[in-house]
């Protein structure tokens, strides 16, 4: 089973991420987004848990020490993850790349495209 | 602009702590210290380390507490730093009756944010109480206890002069 991407952020800004990334990379398998907006703290948690269940995801999250990320971790099981500071560059990787590897090492490896595709780019240091 | 709120400040939100809570009053008041009151967390091992992790990690002192002791442990800090900010956050209104006894000083108490469920009406935006919680924030409106909608520090706060669940949001 291919890994899934459960996006959950503030506001519709998870939803608008998939999207762009799915119509630049071509695939919808197995990648949605959810939004914090009007839950409460359980509530949060308890529709990860049902998105996810104990599958192969990772859920990504706009920042960190927000509710998002917080209830995150408080609902994902042995065998999933939980990245925050989501950007797009980091999403397109994770389609890229998550028939190849497992959770772990797919984790890490969105941690790591995520702060690459950090950059000043002009004027050039 | 520098808020010149001080004292302890009772916050019911049952999106608990988050990111609002830990920049907005973390940073922003600044919050001296940030405490959790909600039975769940308190008894949970795995969802208590996430939040006393989170507020560690903020640079505030505080954590999570069981509400049957919280008024307890809260009025002995206050007596051990009278000047310190406070933030306590609270999920649940019923806890406000452990919570504020007697001798806890409380400089206000925010309503921020509860959900809607079957058997609560909405008394200021985004804030839906029941019956008995209407009643219990009354009883502490008369007391004296400013009933406030604020969302931030910096706010401009908006006293919620008397809550009625008839007639579904309160009177501001």
């Amino acid at each position: 089973m291919i890994p899934g991407a459960l996006v959950v952020t503030h506001g519709d800004l998870g939803e608008v991420m998939v999207r762009e990334a799915c119509r630049l990379i071509g695939q919808e398998q197995r990648i949605v987004a959810m939004s914090t907006e009007g839950l409460s703290a359980s509530e949060i948690s308890d529709r990860v848990k049902e998105q996810i269940g104990t599958e192969p995801w990772i859920v990504f999250t706009d920042a960190p020490g927000t509710s998002p990320t917080v209830r995150a971790c408080a609902a994902i099981s042995s065998g999933q993850a939980v990245v925050t500071g989501i950007n797009l560059g980091m999403l397109i990787s994770f389609l890229i790349h998550r028939k190849r590897l497992a959770i772990p090492e797919l984790a890490a490896k969105m941690v790591e495209d995520g702060k690459r595709s950090l950059e000043l780019i002009w004027p050039r240091p | 602009m520098a808020s010149t709120l001080n004292g302890t400040v009772l916050r019911l939100d049952d999106r608990r702590i988050h990111g609002q809570i830990l920049y907005g009053w973390g940073v922003g008041w600044p919050a001296d210290e940030i405490w959790l009151v909600d039975r769940t967390v308190a008894n949970d091992t795995r969802e208590r380390t996430i939040y006393e992790e989170l507020i560690a990690e903020s640079g505030s002192v505080g954590g999570v507490l069981d509400p049957a002791d919280a008024g307890t442990r809260i009025s002995a800090l206050q007596r051990e730093l009278p000047r310190a900010q406070r933030l306590v956050v609270f999920s649940d209104p019923a806890d406000l009756k452990d919570l504020t006894g007697d001798e806890l000083q409380i400089a206000e108490i925010d309503l921020a944010h509860r959900t809607e469920k079957q058997g609560r009406r909405e008394i200021v935006a985004r804030v839906y109480l029941g019956e008995d919680e209407v009643e219990l924030l009354n009883g502490l409106r008369a007391k004296g206890v400013p009933i406030l909608r604020r969302d931030l520090p910096g706010d401009e706060p908006v006293p919620v002069d008397r809550l009625t669940i008839e007639g579904g949001k309160g009177e501001q």
